[in-house]
């Protein structure tokens, strides 16, 4: 990628000598065509656009960030063999905080505190936001987070964004298309007391099965670590629901599985990003797990042109599946560029077109921002199969 | 449904009684409680795994071979770690013992790893339909097989010489010593009979749940040692009630209030019982050793 970017710069050199020159000996001939080429090179005042980046890429959470980072850099590739955005060259200024609350906030600052940083994509860990997001706001810089799904991050502040599929957006999603395909009717849901996330999903499954005039009909929970979920099943079979949400963590949730085909219960199971972690729910719940609903915000088999596009070339140069983190991190950053276009290098400007992008294509699908800054988006429904995820339907947003 | 839970509460019942028959004959013939009982449950679920996955063998010659191979564990276990401290202090293999826990599972996270386990069965068990009532079939094998294992004690130790050597003892350490009865016989005796019946258990866990991890063992073994207190440490069908009454109080506490009234009741029972009778359901006075 260094390598990449030094051989930008010599092209990029040489190309702005021989125009120099070419200026300096033409001028006096053809003056027709010095007017042209001078007014190219005064739009080009800025040569390179700088944008910061923020995600762990050591330690915690080290495995999406340099998902990200790797998708980045091909947005920034892309556009940058397009010729860059209004003549201008877009430079990634990439930096690793560990998930570290004071790296984070040192990162945050020197972002802020050196001028030719646009904005910054970052990060992917929604805690990470919670402690940049306040500093970015405070210095007028926009960062957008990629594929950080917690609860407040817009409320930030006016430059605080994120681009992730939050279960305001993807609950009502996955239970819509459940409820035509299945017919539901009545619904169970098990969750964890100790957990969170879970107490905190469990909340908007009741009110979205509610919307929708689905019947809860058994609410059983658990806490982390439990083993036994006989009693709970027992109750939830009793109950005869046409589908059972889990509104925890994969491990749990494929205990539950293995306890419901132990009672010879066959209905649909459906579940969150808390489930999104097919290597547990395949290992702790062997076949038990195989025909699980769970919702994400992208999957490599999409086959929309630029997700086809877009999963290819990442394949290709990184020898992996792009999965969620590395989608909206690409997306993050072509949403920044199409931004940069119209406002220019400007912190405020950039900010404002940012905040008004409106059904953007991206490889997630139609992406925009509403008036508070949340992102709405389409919802991936995936089946899991044997450790794999399996993309069923991309269902687009409610709104 | 009722039937139901009565079920799922007798199968993990018998789980807790399988174990709590480790504590109970330790306690009553050492007068401590082993602290590593937990965890050699835990290395016969590993025990089982390991021979089930990589040897191959079926689920009821790794059930006889990790309560073999486990009860010699035990045995070792008491050598190295508890027979040098006899003499020493009441307090010093208890502590020995929290010791001996912490190797065993810190020995299973190196070896095997602290991720969740489970028994690579391909067969799926039948859900039986009894008189309308379904119940797993998987659910009367574990019941079935706890107590004969737990009748099978309890006739080794009414019925034979060498289970009369246990309970005297289990009664008179010394005055037994003296009638020539080789102690370290029958301690190690009960080393092997404690150990291998938590290996069983361990066994049938993991098959029940289908999942098991390093640290599974302080999670039933403070529960099974609950059960013991409970039906009265150091008796046989005092542990073996202890177990059925806990396992069936948790079920329903899940079932008709909340699971987080799980444990809340099964510590609660134990005060209330232990506030009316302190030696437990079935517990003999005690006699106050020197």
């Amino acid at each position: 990628m260094k390598k990449d970017r030094i051989a930008y710069k010599i092209v990029y050199c040489i190309l702005l000598t021989i125009i120099v020159l070419g200026l300096v000996s033409c001028a006096p001939k053809a003056t027709t065509v010095a007017t042209e080429e001078s007014e190219v090179v005064a739009t080009e005042a800025p040569k390179t656009i700088k944008l910061g980046f923020i995600a762990p890429m050591t330690g915690n959470g080290a495995f999406w960030g340099i998902r990200g980072q790797q998708a980045v850099q091909i947005a920034v590739d892309e556009i940058n063999a397009q010729g860059g955005i209004n003549g201008a060259m877009v430079e990634v200024d990439y930096q690793d905080d560990r998930t570290d609350k004071t790296e984070v906030a040192t990162i945050m600052k020197r972002f802020v505190e050196d001028p030719e940083i646009i904005a910054v994509i970052g990060s992917v860990m929604s805690g990470d936001n919670f402690i940049g997001a306040p500093i970015a706001n405070q210095g007028g810089l926009v960062m957008c987070g990629f594929a950080t799904t917690a609860d407040g991050i817009p409320e930030i502040g006016e430059y605080s964004f994120r681009v992730a599929n939050t279960a305001a957006v993807a609950i009502p999603a996955i239970l819509t298309w459940a409820k035509e395909k299945y017919d539901l009717k009545k619904i169970a849901m098990v969750y964890s007391l100790n957990n969170d996330y879970s107490v905190a999903a469990q909340k908007i499954w009741a009110e979205e099965a509610e919307k929708l005039g689905i019947e809860m009909v058994a609410v059983e929970t658990y806490s982390d670590g439990d083993t036994d979920f006989s009693a709970q099943v027992t109750k939830i079979v009793q109950a005869e629901p046409d589908a059972i949400i889990l509104a925890g963590y994969a491990a749990e949730g494929s205990l539950v599985a293995i306890e419901a085909l132990k009672q010879g219960l066959t209905v649909p199971f459906l579940g969150g990003d808390g489930i999104n972690d097919s290597e547990t729910l395949h290992k702790v719940g062997g076949e038990a797990t195989n025909g699980i609903y769970l919702y994400s915000s992208f999957n490599s088999a999409y086959d929309a042109p630029k997700a086809k596009a877009f999963t290819e070339e990442f394949t290709k140069r990184y020898d992996a599946q792009p999965e969620a983190a590395a989608a909206s991190a690409y997306d993050v950053a072509w949403m920044m560029f199409e931004a940069l276009k119209v406002s220019g290098p400007d912190r405020a400007k950039f900010r404002d077109a940012f905040a008004a992008i409106k059904d953007f294509e991206g490889v997630e699908g139609k992406i925009s921002f509403d008036e508070n800054r949340e992102t709405v988006m389409s919802t991936f429904i995936l089946e899991h199969q044997n450790g794999e995820f399996l993309l069923v339907k991309v269902q687009d947003a409610a709104k | 449904m009722l039937i139901n839970q009565i079920f799922n509460g007798l199968t993990i019942g018998s789980i807790y009684a399988l174990i709590a028959l480790g504590y109970s004959q330790v306690y009553g013939i050492l007068g401590f409680i082993n602290f590593a009982h937990g965890d050699l449950f835990m290395l016969g679920a590993y025990v089982g795994f390991l021979l089930v996955s990589f040897l191959h063998v079926g689920l009821v010659p790794a059930l006889i071979l990790s309560m073999l191979i486990v009860g010699g564990i035990g045995v070792l276990v008491e050598r190295v770690a508890y027979r040098p401290l006899r003499k020493a202090a009441r307090l010093a293999p208890m502590i020995s013992s929290i010791g001996v826990s912490v190797t065993l599972q810190t020995a299973i996270v190196l070896l095997i790893g602290p991720q969740t386990e489970r028994y690579p069965l391909e067969y799926q068990f039948p859900v039986l339909d009894i008189l309308g009532v379904k119940i797993s079939a998987l659910q009367i094998i574990i019941l079935v097989v706890a107590i004969v294992l737990m009748l099978g004690l309890e006739l080794l130790v009414q019925k034979t010489r060498i289970g009369m050597a246990m309970r005297a003892t289990a009664e008179n350490y010394e005055a037994t010593s003296l009638m020539g009865v080789s102690i370290n016989k029958v301690i190690s005796l009960t080393f092997l009979l404690g150990s291998s019946l938590g290996a069983a258990a361990g066994v049938l866990v993991a098959v029940y749940y289908n999942a098991f991890f390093p640290y599974i063992g302080s999670l039933f073994g403070i529960k099974a040692f609950i059960a013991a207190v409970l039906g009265g440490i150091g008796s046989v069908r005092g542990a073996v009630i202890g177990g059925f009454i806990l396992g069936i109080s948790e079920i329903f506490a899940v079932a008709y209030l909340s699971s987080s009234w799980r444990d809340a009741v099964a510590f609660t029972l134990l005060i209330i019982i232990l506030l009316a009778r302190p030696t437990g359901i079935l517990g003999m006075k005690t006699t106050v050793r020197a």
